[in-house]
């Protein structure tokens, strides 16, 4: 498979895979951790993340995995990609289908995965374009909440303790997954494209602000309490908004959100795809059939509200050691190999 | 021939050759030292015209002019049965002169022609109001008095065993791609079907895979919309006896373009255009959006709003599926109807179906009066697309979506819109992505689908689906 990627392409795909799933679901937990220093806590957790992809971008060369490695990964991205469909499903269950069967639904968000990944890899890498105009609108709609803003809620600063500094860096980490496709994609960048130093900073810099907006407004808008009782604030947020075309701004972007999480999930089965061909006999059409017969299935196992909240809990330590205990531990090892 | 033996018989075995038909002229004709054997249909060439010409050769021959036979009308060859008939079927004039076994063709072929206006499917506010006609000879003519420059290149070839159509295609050499030249080519000389007539089937042929409601060629009877494409370095396909002519590669959005667009302000032109994407927008979505919200999510509605929809459907026995399907398909009926009728006929159809019918059917009860709006409204909407083709396709998938949207509400729609695009993406056009710039997505040149730029830049289409390969760069084109 050849692929070739401008730094906009690459950098979309970056971004719709880290913001694809969490983004609704990040902000509650998130404060309810670390209180009003959600935002500072934040900002740290951004510069580490900064210095993930300074890494990453130094040593993507050396990054090359054996078909071991290759099949832990592949495990891992299953594992997101049920966590993601989980999610979805219960939340369209709560939302907008509690009689269909979660197997038609999952199985409906699938199939587009499916489709998409038996066209041409050129299909998946651009399929996140559609997510613009609807990410600007989602944006633009969260605006609308800012007479109902308390600002004086981020005050005091600097009250957090060290505990919650070090579970607000843990739970910050939802918002890094999907990072790791850095090192599988950058080597596809096209070379007259530079991505050290500015390009890199900028997608950084989007990527903080978009999630510390999240933040600021969950902050502004709920108290601490409220927001512990609110699993997806934004929504809440959007459901509580009056505009004069539309009474329920929420459902729409209930709808948005699925589909940002169905090309999420396309995504990396993509990336599944491309790993495992890397080292198996090729059988695109079968492998392909075969992974998205798993991402229907294993999902109704874990459709409970107690599964949802098990899997959200368990998902940032099974990402701290594929984003970076993994690739540490294969770039130390290959650099040496190089030596 | 040689069994032939004298004239006559040489008369008689020409008229078998063409089954003695009643508009098969075949006569002997002297020269200066020999008899030749004139061979015409009189349907196709007018006999004074023949004359003439035979007059004027007979004259050459006679002066004893070096290479007298060649004139701008005329030239010689070695014969052949198969020239001859081909020389005669296309309405030239043969001349066969059985002593030297050579075949003389005269070119004065005078077919009835109808005067190029302005194609009633392509209508445009300012600009050219010429049109392609039923003549391929005077279609090329129009382009080639739009560009006077020896790089327009025109190619012509044969198809189809019975029928031996004459198909052409046209481009420029500097500007357009040396690949989609040589699929063009490949793919014309590898039809292999007998009866060649209709500009249909070479577009099936042409296109990349005829399993899409999207059309893949850009189909067009106005001249300046070809050369504009040919500028950009498209290439132009016509088929004899017929007024069409077909673009290739196109993307989606060429679909959208009209030369009015060019013709007018910088300012209204992009508005137009935008304005026509978004009704691609509304004919797809709105009767599925209805019916997902009448189905699933009527809570979305306001207050007010939500009390007249109710009121509205109600007492209507149908789901909103069935509902929309019958204004969908009545529609359909009178548009089909419409195009049918004689044109005196046609309009009163319209009014007497649209106005007459559909406020029976809401006064019966059959449909919601905000139904037919919603139906009407995206009627106008799909319209609004200045190429037939793409017009048919919209008014077709807006099915799908409504039995989404019937099953699944909003979801549907989702799942629908991602479907169609990832289909989008997948297609191309004579093996160029059909839905560049997205893909490759190059946001740079997002602005050549949504604005009409203040000058006109020709530029080159997106040659793969690969970022970088085939990018086009400043400056090339024309």
């Amino acid at each position: 498979m050849k692929i070739s990627l401008s730094r906009v392409q690459f950098f979309l795909l970056l971004f719709i895979t880290q913001t694809g799933s969490s983004f609704f679901s990040f902000p509650s937990p998130f404060i309810a951790a670390t209180g009003r220093d959600a935002w500072l806590i934040f900002i740290v957790a951004g510069t580490i993340h900064y210095l993930l992809l300074l890494l990453y971008e130094k040593n993507y060369n050396y990054f090359s995995i054996g078909p071991y490695i290759g099949w832990l990964y592949k495990g891992y991205w299953l594992f997101i990609c049920v966590c993601y469909l989980a999610y979805v499903d219960y939340t369209l269950a709560v939302w907008g289908f509690p009689e269909t069967p979660p197997s038609i639904v999952i199985a409906v968000l699938v199939s587009v995965s499916l489709y998409a990944n038996l066209s041409r890899a050129e299909t998946v890498i651009n399929l996140s374009v559609i997510l613009i105009p609807l990410i600007l609108l989602f944006m633009i709609f969260l605006q609308f909440a800012w007479k109902e803003f308390v600002w004086t809620n981020i005050f005091p600063i600097g009250e957090a303790t060290g505990k919650q500094w070090g579970i607000g860096l843990l739970k910050a980490q939802i918002a890094f997954i999907g990072m790791e496709l850095y090192l599988f994609f950058r080597k596809y960048i096209d070379m007259t494209q530079k991505i050290k130093g500015f390009p890199l900073f900028v997608y950084q810099s989007v990527w903080l602000l978009f999630f510390l907006i999240s933040i600021f407004i969950s902050l502004f808008y709920y108290t601490l309490t409220g927001l512990k009782m609110i699993p997806e604030p934004l929504l809440y947020l959007l459901k509580s908004q009056e505009v004069t075309f539309v009474e329920r701004l929420d459902l729409f972007f209930l709808y948005i959100w699925t589909i940002w999480t169905i090309i999420t999930v396309t995504i990396i089965s993509f990336v599944a795809l491309y790993v495992h061909r890397l080292h198996a006999k090729e059988n695109r059409k079968r492998d392909t059939i075969i992974w998205h017969l798993l991402l229907i299935v294993i999902p109704l196992f874990f459709l409970t509200k107690g599964s949802v909240e098990k899997l959200n809990d368990v998902i940032i330590y099974v990402h701290l050691t594929f984003a970076f205990i993994i690739p540490i531990i294969v770039i130390t090892v290959n650099r040496r190999k190089v030596k | 021939m040689e069994e032939v033996k004298s004239n006559d018989s040489l008369i008689l075995y020409i008229q078998n050759l063409f089954h003695d038909s009643a508009d098969l002229v075949v006569h002997e004709v002297s020269w200066k030292n020999e008899i030749s054997i004139v061979c015409f249909y009189n349907t196709m060439t007018d006999s004074a015209d023949v004359n003439r010409q035979i007059e004027i050769l007979r004259q050459r021959s006679i002066d004893d002019f070096p290479k007298w036979e060649g004139t701008a009308a005329s030239s010689v060859g070695a014969f052949s049965e198969s020239q001859l008939i081909e020389n005669v079927t296309h309405g030239f004039v043969a001349v066969f002169f059985p002593s030297t076994n050579l075949l003389m063709t005269i070119t004065i072929p005078t077919f009835e022609v109808r005067a190029t206006a302005e194609p009633d499917n392509e209508l445009v506010i300012r600009g050219s109001h010429e049109g392609f006609v039923e003549s391929i000879d005077k279609n090329i003519s129009l382009i080639r008095k739009h560009l006077s420059i020896p790089d327009l290149v025109v190619k012509d070839l044969r198809i189809g065993k019975e029928t031996n159509t004459k198909v052409t295609y046209v481009y420029i050499e500097s500007i357009a791609d040396k690949e989609v030249i040589d699929i063009v080519k490949t793919r014309l000389e590898n039809i292999d079907t007998p009866k060649v007539y209709s500009i249909g089937q070479i577009e099936d042929y042409l296109e990349d895979t005829v399993w899409s409601p999207f059309p893949q060629l850009l189909t067009t009877e106005r001249p300046d919309r070809v050369v504009a494409n040919i500028l950009e370095g498209k290439v132009a396909v016509f088929m004899d006896q017929s007024p069409s002519a077909l673009l290739g590669p196109v993307n989606f959005f060429s679909f959208y373009q009209t030369p009015d667009d060019f013709n007018g302000r910088v300012f209204v032109g992009s508005f137009f255009r935008i304005l026509r994407l978004f009704s691609f927008l509304i004919a797809i979505f709105l009767p599925s959006f209805y019916i997902a919200v009448v189905g699933f999510h009527s809570e979305i509605l306001p207050y007010e709003l939500g009390v007249k929809v109710k009121t509205a459907i109600q007492f209507i026995p149908y789901r909103p599926i069935i509902e929309a399907m019958i204004v969908e398909l009545f529609i359909e009926v009178i548009r089909e109807a419409t195009i049918r009728l004689p044109a005196p006929i046609g309009p009163t159809i319209g009014i007497v179906g649209g106005l007459v019918i559909g406020d029976a059917i809401v006064n019966a009860g059959l449909v919601s009066n905000l139904m037919v709006v919603i139906v009407a409204m995206t009627a106008i909407s799909s319209f609004v697309v200045p190429s037939v083709e793409m017009n048919t396709t919209i008014r077709l998938i807006r099915f799908p979506f409504m039995l989404a949207a019937t099953f699944f509400g909003f979801l549907g729609i989702a799942i629908g819109t991602l479907i169609l695009f990832i289909h989008m993406m997948n297609r191309s056009s004579l093996n160029q992505p059909y839905l560049s710039p997205i893909v490759p997505f190059d946001p740079s040149r997002f602005k050549e689908v949504f604005f009409r730029t203040p000058y006109y830049k020709n530029n080159q289409q997106q040659k793969t689906f690969t970022f970088r390969a085939g990018k086009r760069k400043d400056g090339e084109g024309t």
